[in-house]
C-alpha cells in the first residue's frame, strides 16, 4: 500500500481551496481544470511549499503533514520530485549540475549519477550545456531527469507539456507516459488540457474554483459527467436549457435562445444537454426528416477546421455547437462559414445534467 | 532628411554628455605628469591617506555585505506589514546631504549623542578615530548596496528557490546556492556603487571623524587639506584616487561577469 492521500483547506486571497483526493500506489493521476482553479496550489501543498489550514498529506505510511498532530515536514524532508511549469532550471548551472543539485556525495559520484539520469532521457550529450542554450524539449527532459534524480516517492508535474511547441508536444507526451509508468512513484500531473490528462493519467480529478468537482477515468468522465462544466472540459457540446417531461418517456428541453431537443434521460428544470461532437451529423437545410434522429436544429456554420483526418465544424444554433465529420462529408455538404444546415443527433445520445 | 536630423541630435547629446563628464577628469591628468603621480606617492601623508581609504572602505564594504545581503534578501522575498516603510527608511541616507549625515552621526553616536554614553561605557570610541571613518562610510554607502541587492533578489524567479527546496536544499541552502548566484550581477553592481560612494566620501567623514593624517584622513580629505596651499600635490593625489577607483570598479565588474558570481560555476 503506497498511496497518496491529500486533504487540504487553504484560504487564498482570491479563493478558497478545499480538496480531498487519494491516488493508489504507483498510479498516475491528473488534476485538470481551468487556470486559477487552484491546481498549482494543490501541488505546492503536497510538496510542502504551502501550508494549508487544516491539512493532511500522507504517502504510504509516511505522514508529511498533519495539522491536527502538529506534523509538517519541510519541503527538503519530503521525498517529492517537482517539475515546475517553466521547468525552473537553475540558469547558472550546467545541465548535469542541475540534475545533481540534490544528489549527495563527492563530485565524481554526483556527476556519474547525473549522467545516468540524463542518459535515461537521451540528453547526456547536453550535460555541460547551460539551460539557456537548450531547446524547449531538451529543457523538459533535463527538468524531468532532475525531478527524478533523488528517487522520489511522489512526482509532481505542473503543466509538463505546455511550454513545448505543438510539434514537440505529441512526442514528448508519449515519452512522458512511459516515464511516469516506470517512475516507481505516485505521479500527479496538473494540466488545463483534458486530452493531455487522458493521455497521461489513469485517474482524472477535475478541479474548479478550488474544489474537486468529479473524478474518474477519462472514459467515465466523458460518458457520465456530473456537471456541464466537466462535460465541457471532457469535450462534450453543452447546451443549456429547461427540461420538462414529454410523451413516450422522453424529456423535452427548451434551449436558452431558441430550439427544442429531446433526451432519453429524465430530468426537470434547468439542465445542460450534452452531446459528443461525433454524434452530431449535418444535412442540407430543408432536407426531409429522413433519419431516425429525433433532434434537429437549424444552425449556421461559423468555422471549419481540419484536425488530422477529421473536420471540426463550429456552428451557432444560437448556442455554440461543434460537430466532427469526415473531410468527404464536409466537401459534399459544401460547408464553409455562413452556410445554413441542420444539425441532427439521437435523443439517446443526449445526456442531461442538472445545472 | 528629418530622420537624419534626429539621429544627429542624439549623437550631439551623447557627445555633450561625454565631454562634460570626462573632460574634468582628463584635465587632472593633463595637469599631472606621471612623474608627479609617483612623487606624490612618495609623501608619507599621501601614502597614509591612500592606505586608510582602502582599509576603511574595504572594512565598510565587508560590514555592508555581511549584514546587508541577508537583509536585502528578506526585504525582497517576504511580505510583511510595514515593509515599504522599512525600504523607505533604508533608502533615506541616499538623499541626505553629507553634512546632514555627519550631524546625524554625531547626534546619535557622538560623545554628546543619543548612544554616546553607552558607547563610552562599552569602551568604544568612534569620533576622531579610524573606526569612526568606517561608521561614516558604512552609513552613506550601505543604501546603495541594499537597494541593488534587494532589486536583484526580487528579480530571481521564486520557482527557482522552490525548486531548490524540493531538491533537498534548506532555506539557507537555497539562498546561498541559488539566490545569491542568480542575483550575482545585481549584487556586484551594488558592490561597485557602494565602494565608489565609500571611496569618495567626504562630508560625513570630516564632520564625524575629523581629518587627522594617518588616523582619519582618507584621500578625499587629504586632497581638501592640500588644495589651498599646494594645488599641484592635490591634483596628483586626485589622479591617484581616480586611477584607484577606476581599477576597483573595473575589477568588480569583471568579477561579476566571471565564474565567481552570477556567471556561475559550470
Amino acid at each position: 500500500m503506497n498511496g497518496l492521500e491529500v486533504r487540504a483547506h487553504d484560504q487564498l486571497r482570491e479563493m478558497e481551496v478545499d480538496v480531498e483526493l487519494r491516488v493508489d500506489g504507483q498510479e498516475c493521476a491528473a488534476v485538470v481544470g481551468p487556470s486559477g482553479a487552484g491546481k498549482s496550489t494543490l501541488l505546492r501543498i503536497i510538496a510542502g511549499l504551502r501550508k494549508p489550514d487544516p491539512g493532511r498529506v500522507v504517502i504510504g505510511r509516511e505522514v508529511w503533514l498533519d495539522s491536527n498532530r502538529g506534523i509538517n515536514l519541510r519541503p527538503e524532508e519530503r521525498a517529492c520530485g517537482f517539475m515546475f511549469q517553466e521547468y525552473a532550471l537553475f540558469p547558472h548551472l550546467s545541465a548535469w549540475r542541475n540534475v545533481a543539485f540534490g544528489v549527495p556525495g563527492d563530485r565524481r559520484a554526483r556527476r556519474r549519477h547525473a549522467l545516468e539520469q540524463l542518459e535515461r532521457f537521451g540528453v547526456e550529450r547536453l550535460a555541460d550545456a547551460r539551460p539557456a542554450s537548450l531547446s524547449g524539449g531538451e529543457r523538459q527532459r533535463v527538468a524531468l531527469a532532475r525531478s527524478l534524480a533523488r528517487d522520489p516517492s511522489v512526482l509532481l508535474l505542473d503543466e509538463p507539456l505546455s511550454a513545448l511547441d505543438t510539434r514537440t508536444r505529441a512526442h514528448a507526451g508519449r515519452e512522458l507516459v512511459a516515464t511516469l509508468r516506470n517512475a516507481g512513484a505516485v505521479a500527479i500531473v496538473v494540466t488545463h488540457d483534458f486530452s493531455e490528462a487522458a493521455l497521461l493519467a489513469d485517474q482524472i480529478f477535475v478541479m474548479d474554483d478550488g474544489r474537486i468537482v468529479q473524478h474518474g477515468t477519462a472514459a467515465e468522465l466523458s460518458a457520465r459527467p456530473a456537471s456541464a462544466f466537466v462535460a465541457d472540459f471532457a469535450g462534450s457540446v453543452v447546451l443549456n436549457g429547461t427540461a420538462r417531461p414529454a410523451a413516450g418517456g422522453l424529456t423535452e428541453i427548451e434551449l436558452d435562445g431558441g430550439g427544442v431537443v429531446n433526451s432519453t434521460d429524465l430530468s426537470r428544470g434547468p439542465v445542460a444537454a450534452l452531446v459528443f461532437p461525433w454524434e452530431i451529423s449535418l444535412e442540407p437545410a430543408g432536407a426531409g426528416h429522413g433519419s431516425s434522429a429525433l433532434n434537429r436544429l437549424p444552425v449556421e456554420v461559423v468555422s471549419v477546421t481540419e484536425v488530422g483526418n477529421r473536420v471540426r465544424v463550429g456552428m451557432s444554433a444560437p448556442q455554440p455547437l461543434v460537430a466532427e465529420l469526415t473531410a468527404e462529408s464536409t466537401r459534399s455538404l459544401g460547408l464553409r462559414p455562413g452556410v445554413r444546415v441542420n444539425a441532427t443527433w439521437k435523443a439517446t445520445a443526449t445526456r442531461l445534467v442538472p445545472r | 532628411m528629418r530622420r537624419a536630423a534626429f539621429g544627429g541630435t542624439l549623437f550631439l547629446a551623447l557627445f555633450l554628455v561625454l565631454a562634460f563628464l570626462t573632460l574634468p577628469i582628463v584635465a587632472i591628468f593633463v595637469h599631472t605628469s606621471p612623474g608627479d603621480l609617483i612623487s606624490s606617492l612618495g609623501e608619507q601623508d599621501a601614502r597614509d591617506a591612500l592606505r586608510l581609504s582602502l582599509q576603511t572602505s574595504l572594512a565598510a564594504l565587508a560590514i555592508i555585505v555581511v549584514v546587508g545581503t541577508p537583509a536585502a534578501y528578506l526585504l525582497a522575498t517576504r511580505e510583511f506589514r510595514g515593509r515599504s516603510v522599512v525600504v523607505t527608511l533604508i533608502e533615506l541616507p541616499l538623499v541626505l546631504p553629507p553634512a546632514v549625515a555627519g550631524i546625524a552621526l554625531l547626534a546619535s553616536l557622538g560623545p554628546e549623542g543619543l548612544f554616546g554614553s553607552a558607547l563610552e561605557g562599552a569602551g568604544i570610541q568612534l569620533v576622531l578615530q579610524t573606526a569612526g571613518v568606517i561608521v561614516a562610510l558604512t552609513f552613506v554607502a550601505a543604501p546603495f548596496y541594499l537597494r541593488q541587492a534587494q532589486e536583484a533578489f526580487a528579480a530571481v524567479d521564486r520557482n527557482l528557490l522552490d525548486a531548490a527546496r524540493t531538491l533537498g536544499a534548506s532555506e539557507a541552502g537555497a539562498f546561498i546556492r541559488v539566490a545569491v548566484p542568480c542575483a550575482g550581477q545585481g549584487i556586484t553592481s551594488g558592490l561597485a556603487l557602494a565602494w565608489g560612494r565609500a571611496l569618495g566620501e567626504f562630508g560625513a567623514t570630516l564632520m564625524f571623524a575629523g581629518s587627522f593624517p594617518g588616523i582619519t584622513q582618507t584621500v578625499p580629505l587629504a586632497i581638501f587639506a592640500r588644495f589651498s596651499d599646494d594645488f599641484t600635490s592635490a591634483l596628483a593625489l586626485s589622479g591617484v584616487l581616480v586611477l584607484a577607483s577606476a581599477t576597483l570598479l573595473l575589477s568588480v565588474k569583471i568579477l561579476g561577469r566571471s565564474a565567481v558570481l552570477g556567471g556561475g560555476a559550470a
